[in-house]
């Protein structure tokens, strides 16, 4: 089972085990321009050439992703959340209906379970945001499950996903 | 009294969120500023401090970005927490969201994102507008047709302003069926690919 584990955590490195695909947000990849290239120019890919390009291609391969994230007004952190956006290509461009809204066609057939660590301090409206927003994110991107834990700090994050 | 108003699009003159600025705009009389956080970030930054020194209200227009904020601007409102730690103000915050999807509600979650900012950083809140089906806001002038709604919500927020009132989200879209918007969206797309060179079949593409 291959894991893609993106992560935001100052000043530390993870070590991969087994099939694991570890990616550092920091430092901050750039943003996504809504240019809609990753759709219409170079299909399936970000125009963007840097370390995030292939984050969509990473996805499609792996069974699990992992976003480990301190708490931000109840959303990733800028640094998770940069990933994301330039995730879309994922994604098609063309729309379906998934739970009476509308959302995006697959572009693969695969799908993948999401997992959001959050850490760090925050209160129960913050927590609730984050989950609904993680809920969102999971049906955007097609995820087969998905599952939102909150970490005080570290440490006990860290043994989660050993 | 001026309101300062701040878009959080990687688009500038080309986007829905300005172009909402631009509408607000005219709606409070032409007192007001616009900046591009991204395009102008110091400025923005800058002339934030100033509006909340000054108890201006202050407007975000942005594009909702996987169910949320675009990470540059998320990064914007962080950096704000800290710049603007200390100021007692009276300035209200307003929002307006848009959204590609046609569903208008899909906004809700940025919007408490927001709010949530406003707490940590002891703003008021004023009001949000959540816009659907944001690729049918030029189908029409504002007010005219499909995007009589719209307008009227723009208003509703520019008397919100005028007067420093708050109030509940307010869920708008372009009035036009949303099997019609699900076709059009996905021939445009088509359409697009078209332009360069690419067939249906490409933009299907299956990456390694």
């Amino acid at each position: 089972m291959s894991r893609l584990i993106i992560y935001d955590i100052q000043n530390e490195t993870l070590t991969a085990k087994n099939d694991d695909i570890l990616f550092s947000a920091n430092p901050i990849v750039k943003p996504c321009m809504g240019c809609f290239g990753c759709w219409i120019k170079t299909p399936g890919r970000c125009v963007i050439s840097d370390r995030c390009s292939d984050i969509p291609s990473y996805i499609a391969k792996c069974d699990e992703v992992i976003l480990i994230s301190p708490v931000l007004f109840g959303s990733y952190s800028e640094s998770i959340k940069a990933v994301i956006d330039r995730s879309i290509p994922y994604v098609l461009p063309y729309f379906r209906i998934v739970g009476g809204e509308m959302h995006h066609k697959m572009r693969y057939k695969h799908s993948f379970k999401l997992k959001v660590l959050f850490y760090g301090e925050c209160d129960d409206e913050e927590r609730q945001i984050a989950e609904s927003l993680v809920h969102a994110n999971s049906i955007n991107f097609g995820a087969k499950s998905y599952e939102v834990k909150f970490f005080d700090g570290l440490e006990e994050l860290r043994s989660a996903i050993l | 009294m001026s309101t300062l108003m701040l878009c959080g699009s990687p688009h500038n003159e080309d986007g829905n969120s300005t172009y909402f600025l631009k509408a607000l705009k005219e709606k409070l009389s032409g007192k007001g500023e616009i900046y591009n956080i991204m395009q102008s970030s110091e400025i923005s930054e800058t002339a934030f401090l100033q509006a909340l020194k000054n108890g201006e209200n202050i407007v975000f227009s942005f594009p909702l970005y996987a169910d949320s904020l675009p990470a540059y601007f998320l990064a914007f409102l962080k950096r704000l927490k800290t710049s603007a730690e200390g100021i007692v103000s009276q300035s209200r915050v307003y929002v307006i969201v848009n959204n590609g999807f046609y569903d208008d509600v899909q906004n809700n979650i940025a919007i408490k994102i927001i709010w949530k900012w406003c707490d940590k950083c002891g703003f008021l809140k004023g009001r949000a507008l959540a816009v659907g089906a944001g690729g049918m806001v030029h189908a029409a002038p504002l007010g005219k047709g499909p995007l009589a709604k719209v307008d009227g919500a723009l208003e509703q927020m520019a008397e919100d302003i005028k007067n420093g009132r708050s109030g509940d989200t307010i869920f708008v879209k372009p009035s036009f069926p949303r099997f019609l918007y699900t076709f059009m969206g996905n021939l445009s797309f088509t359409a697009e690919g078209k332009k360069n060179g690419l067939s249906k079949a490409d933009i299907k593409t299956l990456q390694k």
